[in-house]
């Protein structure tokens, strides 16, 4: 085999050894010397060297395989157990791969002055009325004022090199805001579930509510290695569908809110719920050698990854995101694997880069849609386990 | 001139490489953009073989929060592969954009695509080398039977069957229930919107960004169950918007270079 070092396409991580450059024949070396032999070094300092060569030629094999084995539709498999918090009303902790992440939600109660209008705060994408109001609407954590959910993201806490310790970094603050929006477009929430009544007249449809539950959502990593959103966004649902606030009400007579720990106030979710899954487009140059590096400008294909871990999301050109539930035409939950289903997508979202084709979008849609009844799947199981328990 | 180009002042900030201030023609959002490069970059940002690109959003009231941290970050991911970074290694091109007026300074929808058009007219006036240049559009579908107002008339795109806007209003009219596609909405119009698709096209119509949220109003829960589309339907809109990007997008740019001969 000539040509340059990076020729050799690895067949087996573990002992394959890359040539620096192909050694000439023995017999041509004039006698007396010895033949050097040939530099060769480990594939990870290969990694090293040339990241997204490394990359290329993982994903040029047949079929294409990635650095970490899997194949390029490929998901992590994930854990997820919830309620292992218990300061908090509801928590969940998912781990995909490397990645894991702690969600806890916590109610606090909004009483509501005898002046407010309700009607704001039971809706979603409420458009504010002027500008004095969206100024107003500047709070803490950049949670619009009138929105009973508010989530945050924390990465400060040690979970990869890249992010240190400090105030929160433009891909912390950017994430916040992401699920923030993921949370409004999907509506997963019943906003007037959250509303707290008088219970003597709460047959009554015409009542407006006393109060509120504010629904306060941490996401904690504590471990980084690729597609937060989707570890996050998962987090988030399951630790609301694990969650229980105690039964708060009205009492006429203290003209306060009580708490009642005995029964539960209930949250209530969508039933079809909406799952968010990443992909990472990757370029692929066809041609060979250190060219591969610089001919970025005109690339000719380019390959999708499934759930990228970190080293594959910093080689990615294009991350697309997309937001999508099953809709079951069959209400049962049994049928889950029945063909009446439809893939319904509520949020697009692409950045960077300019390969990705119609019919790509169209095949993630469909890997998406097999993500999404996994996740569904998970959920279902961890849910009977609970009330087993 | 058609009422749905958008007004657009170039270099009304002298002391900058590329300027541009953008109207949008129906929202009346404006924004305003600045871009310097090459600069000199601070040590730690300094990129061996790439020229960094800064982005950096400004609200029109109030302090930057979060939301501006991610308007810029959708922004730079796109302009990093619009510009041709390698051309300028171990430089900044900073680029600052600020919001002047808006219906509602804290929507993603509204303020994307203007900030975006204005953006790459300031990067063509700077003389930053562009490996092409785009245009983003603005799309909302509305329900069927939605009354628009006779001031937005002309935002209405015909459908595919070639019959214009009246005609298909008039269907709607008759119980025959058809979505309607405007352009460019404004705050009250997006209120009313079952989506709302934010697209950049290259003028090669090349996908550079895709932002589209399902964005009605509701209570949520139950009731949000069977929301969203099929992606059959969105790819309809996505031809739709590459269709305007490519072909009115690049005659905006042109027009309003005009003489300057960048292109």
């Amino acid at each position: 085999m000539t040509g340059t070092a990076f020729d050799s396409i690895p067949t087996d991580t573990n002992k394959y050894v890359y040539q620096m450059a192909s050694p000439a024949p023995m017999s041509l070396e004039p006698h007396g010397h010895i033949p050097k032999p040939p530099l060769t070094f480990s594939t990870s300092l290969f990694r090293h060297i040339s990241p997204t060569l490394f990359l290329q030629r993982h994903l040029l094999q047949n079929p294409p395989t990635r650095p970490n084995g899997r194949q390029p539709h490929q998901y992590r498999d994930f854990t997820l157990t919830t309620n292992s918090l218990s300061h908090a009303h509801g928590s969940a902790v998912v781990r995909t791969g490397d990645t894991a992440v702690v969600c806890g939600v916590r109610g606090e109660i909004l009483e509501l002055a005898p002046g407010d209008d309700p009607s704001r705060f039971e809706t979603y994408h409420h458009s504010s009325t002027s500008a004095v109001h969206s100024y107003g609407s500047r709070g803490s954590g950049g949670a619009s004022w009138g929105e009973l959910i508010t989530i945050n993201v924390e990465l400060s806490t040690g979970c990869s090199k890249k992010y240190p310790l400090g105030p929160p970094g433009t891909l912390a603050q950017a994430l916040s805001d992401q699920l923030r929006e993921l949370a409004v477009v999907s509506k997963l929430v019943n906003l007037s579930s959250l509303g707290i009544y008088n219970p003597e007249e709460r047959h009554d449809p015409t009542v407006k509510p006393r109060g509120y539950w504010c629904l306060y959502i941490d996401v904690l990593c504590i471990s980084l290695d690729g597609n937060l959103l989707d570890a996050a966004w998962y987090a988030i649902v399951a630790a609301l569908v694990s969650a229980k606030l105690p039964k708060a009400s009205w009492s006429q007579a203290e003209e306060r809110i009580f708490c009642d720990g005995s029964s539960h106030h209930p949250i209530l979710l969508r039933r079809s719920l909406p799952f968010v899954t990443t992909f990472a487009v990757v370029p692929i140059c066809e041609s060979t050698g250190m060219d591969a590096i610089r001919c970025s400008g005109n690339i000719s294909t380019c390959i999708v990854l499934n759930d990228p871990d970190s080293y594959e999301e910093e080689e990615a050109i294009e991350t697309l995101a997309v937001l999508s539930t099953v809709v079951c035409e069959d209400s049962d939950v049994d049928q889950i694997n029945a063909p009446s289903m439809r893939t319904r997508v509520e949020k697009i979202e692409k950045t960077g880069g300019w390969n990705l084709e119609e019919s790509q979008i169209i095949h993630c849609t469909h890997l998406a849609a097999a993500k999404t009844r996994d996740y569904d799947r998970v959920l279902l199981r961890e849910g009977l386990d609970a009330v087993q328990i | 001139m058609s009422p749905l180009t958008p007004e657009i002042t170039l270099c009304p900030l002298p002391q900058t490489d590329g300027s541009c201030q953008y109207t949008c023609p129906t929202s009346r959002t404006t924004i305003l953009t600045s871009v310097n490069g090459p600069l000199e970059v601070r040590a730690k940002d300094e990129l061996p073989n790439d020229a960094t690109i800064e982005v950096i959003v400004k609200p029109g009231i109030g302090v930057g929060g979060v939301r501006e941290t991610r308007l810029s970050t959708l922004l730079q991911t796109t302009l990093k592969s619009l510009i041709l970074t390698t051309h300028h290694p171990r430089t900044l091109i900073q680029i600052v954009a600020q919001i002047v007026q808006s219906e509602d300074h804290t929507s993603i929808p509204l303020l994307l695509s203007p900030l975006l058009n204005s953006t790459i007219l300031s990067l063509l006036i700077a003389g930053i080398p562009l490996r092409t240049t785009g245009w983003s559009i603005h799309l909302a579908v509305l329900p069927a039977n939605t009354p628009i107002p006779a001031a937005h008339k002309d935002t209405i795109l015909p459908n595919e069957e070639g019959e214009s806007a009246e005609e298909g209003a008039m269907e709607t009219d008759e119980g025959e229930g058809r979505e309607v596609i405007v352009r460019n909405p404004g705050r009250v119009l997006l209120s009313k919107a079952k989506s709302s698709h934010t697209l950049v096209f290259s003028k090669e119509g090349q996908m550079l960004l895709i932002e589209s949220v399902e964005c009605s109003e509701g209570v949520g829960g139950e009731s949000a169950d069977g929301q969203g589309w099929d992606i059959e339907e969105w790819l309809r809109i996505m031809r739709i918007a590459k269709g305007l990007c490519c072909g009115e997008g690049v005659e905006v740019v042109r027009d309003a270079l005009g003489d300057r001969k960048i292109f």
